[in-house]
């Protein structure tokens, strides 16, 4: 199974997620390239990291439709950026916007609001990797708690990300 | 359970141990810092400096094999060049007990093409690895060999990093020499490239299926070399092109072609094109754009239907959202124009995004700004915020220092240092921090100082 991510985010949240997806693509034996590009916007750029998970990695930069996931970090994204990232997405790929997660979901954000809705995003993509890569919810926890995230075990208990039997 | 991981700051750790080398400095910047907090391995000190002068004064003091990593601005190029240019005299004098490594990151084109033109004019080897494998090998063979040099990273090399992946420990050490050039391909057409835009260019020139039509020619070391090198292939072939986006390397090959066909050592004229001169911009690179104008030359077609996805060569990162948070409020609340030094950019607050050259032409602006720089920006180019800050007049200065990738450990060093730097101001300047003051309470001292600096 051969995966292309695209991630926007700063860099703290990208310490964030690079920690879990290097320890889950190590746990699983795959291979995993990580390569940031500055892609070009009518009058500025935004860096996006391009992470390519499987038993064969693209090497270089983001190619035309060649992403299957997007996600991005950010509480609020210009419809340029939207624009442009729809020339890198496959057609039947995924964009995933931190607001949107929230929103669907109707959650009730704290205080700590942003980086709250950045952790749920990471467990979100972990989610979905899990049905991608087609790994257990149990190792998937597994995985997460090996990190010891702050906040991620509430996270995962919080938005049922596992049911409790699957929980370690 | 952590598995292999190849990057920049893995193979610089690996190549310390593996030669003995226990002090790695880095000049303070984002680049370097990024690179320092992904080395954690323990018996390795890491030491940070604000200046190639601090560096040698610092090093002066316990001269040691150890390899410096800075990330210089273009106008810092020249300087950094003559002081290297004098260290790599002492380390050959000095054999392989202080030897000084010099691992030179670029953040942009602008860069690049600077280190180019002096590579030449100084005659100091200038190394250029197409990839991370390659890195390992320059970065053992400069470490052990009596010959010396400056290992340049391109911005592609910065930001990779393949997980799962190591290098071949036992290729290396059977490779005796570092070779100046590396070729692929057995066509007719020459394809010159360097670093690792050579690695971009044999990628696509295997999937295109093109390698019978060019041989590709991969510059790895640039510098005293360079002139021999053109020559023996202008003597070899009359069509080529040149895949160099600093576009240093096309002056170069036709002013030797013009030498040589003067000279009467080739009996052709070649026909040299500069393929970046058919791109939009010469910063911005797309793999299909290459493909195109390239298999275009070759005569092998146009490929059409998919769209151009432009990339800069060029590091740069995204303001945190804390940062991005409080630049909003504070603009909001007291008019500001927002100004974001370079390599940071914003993702959805508006402001101009500028090098430092764009800080010294608001020294003589009226509007009252927000200049978000990083904390070691602020250190570094202090003579630049210092004209900023001084101006008497009733402007209202904001500086937000970022500090990310900054340390608990350089962070003092990094408050330190500013405060001592902001002393000269006498009071009219006060240094808050994010994480010590509240938002209300900055901006309430901000209404009475009109000048102050914030460290996030």
């Amino acid at each position: 199974m051969e995966l292309t991510l695209g991630i926007i985010s700063d860099e703290e949240t990208w310490r964030l997620l690079h920690a879990v997806l290097v320890r889950l693509s190590s746990a699983l034996r795959l291979k995993m390239a990580v390569r940031k590009v500055l892609f070009e916007l009518h009058d500025s750029a935004m860096p996006l990291y391009i992470v390519g998970i499987g038993p064969r990695v693209e090497e270089y930069g983001v190619r035309p439709k060649s992403v299957d996931m997007i996600f991005i970090f950010l509480d609020r994204v210009d419809q340029e950026v939207f624009d442009e990232l729809k020339f890198v997405i496959k057609r039947n790929g995924r964009l995933v916007v931190v607001d949107d997660v929230t929103d669907e979901e109707s959650l009730e954000i704290g205080e700590s609001g942003m980086r709250e809705r950045k952790l749920l995003l990471v467990a979100q993509i972990i989610h979905m990797l899990s049905k991608y890569l087609s790994i257990s919810k149990k190792f998937v926890v597994k995985i997460l708690k090996s990190i010891n995230m702050e906040n991620i075990n509430e996270l995962i208990e919080r938005y049922y990300l596992v049911s409790r039997s699957e929980r370690i | 359970m952590l598995g292999n991981v190849l990057s920049l700051a893995t193979i610089v750790e690996e190549s310390a141990v593996k030669n003995d080398i226990s002090n790695i400095f880095f000049i303070a910047d984002p680049i370097t810092l990024k690179i320092a907090s992904q080395i954690t391995l323990r018996r390795i000190r890491k030491r940070f400096v604000f200046s190639i002068e601090e560096f040698l004064d610092v090093w002066a003091e316990d001269p040691c094999k150890a390899i410096i990593i800075l990330a210089p601005e273009v106008d810092e190029v020249s300087k950094v060049f003559t002081v290297i240019k004098e260290l790599v005299h002492i380390s050959l004098r000095n054999g392989n007990k202080a030897k000084i490594i010099p691992l030179m990151l670029l953040r942009n084109g602008d860069v690049m093409r600077s280190v180019l033109k002096l590579a030449v004019e100084s005659g100091i080897d200038v190394v250029f690895p197409p990839d991370l494998n390659s890195l390992a090998m320059f970065l053992l063979r400069v470490a052990n060999a009596d010959g010396a040099g400056i290992i340049v990273c391109e911005s592609s090399l910065i930001e990779v990093e393949q997980v799962g992946e190591s290098y071949d420990h036992k290729m290396l050490e059977s490779l005796d020499k570092m070779s100046a050039t590396t070729e692929i391909g057995k066509g007719r057409v020459a394809v010159l490239a360097l670093g690792s835009m050579f690695r971009f260019l044999a990628n696509l020139a295997i999937e295109q299926g093109i390698m019978d039509d060019v041989k590709l020619i991969g510059i790895l070391r640039f510098g005293s070399s360079t002139g021999d090198i053109f020559a023996s292939v202008l003597k070899k072939y009359k069509y080529l092109i040149v895949a160099d986006p600093s576009r240093i390397m096309y002056s170069l090959l036709s002013s030797q072609a013009y030498y040589l066909l003067s000279r009467g050592e080739i009996g052709w004229i070649p026909e040299i094109i500069d393929l970046f001169e058919y791109l939009d911009s010469n910063r911005v690179i797309d793999f299909m754009g290459v493909t195109r104008i390239l298999k275009s030359f070759l005569g092998r077609g146009v490929e059409e239907g998919l769209e151009d996805i432009k990339t800069r060569n060029e590091v740069a990162f995204l303001l945190s959202e804390s940062t991005e948070g409080f630049v909003e409020n504070m603009a909001n609340k007291f008019d500001l124009e927002v100004l974001c030094v370079k390599p940071f950019v914003p993702s959805r607050i508006k402001a101009k995004i500028v090098g430092l050259n764009g800080v010294v032409r608001c020294v003589l602006g009226s509007e009252n700004i927000l200049v978000v720089v990083h904390a070691t920006y602020l250190i570094r180019f202090f003579d630049v915020f210092r004209l900023l800050l001084a101006k008497k007049n009733k402007r209202s200065i904001v500086i937000l220092a970022d500090t990310t990738f900054v340390d608990r450990g350089l962070n003092q060093k990094v408050v330190n240092v500013l405060e001592n730097l902001v002393s000269k101001f006498r009071g009219e300047v006060s240094v808050f921090s994010l994480r010590e003051d509240s938002p209300d309470g900055i901006f309430s001292k901000f209404r009475k100082l009109r000048r102050i600096i914030v460290l996030t």
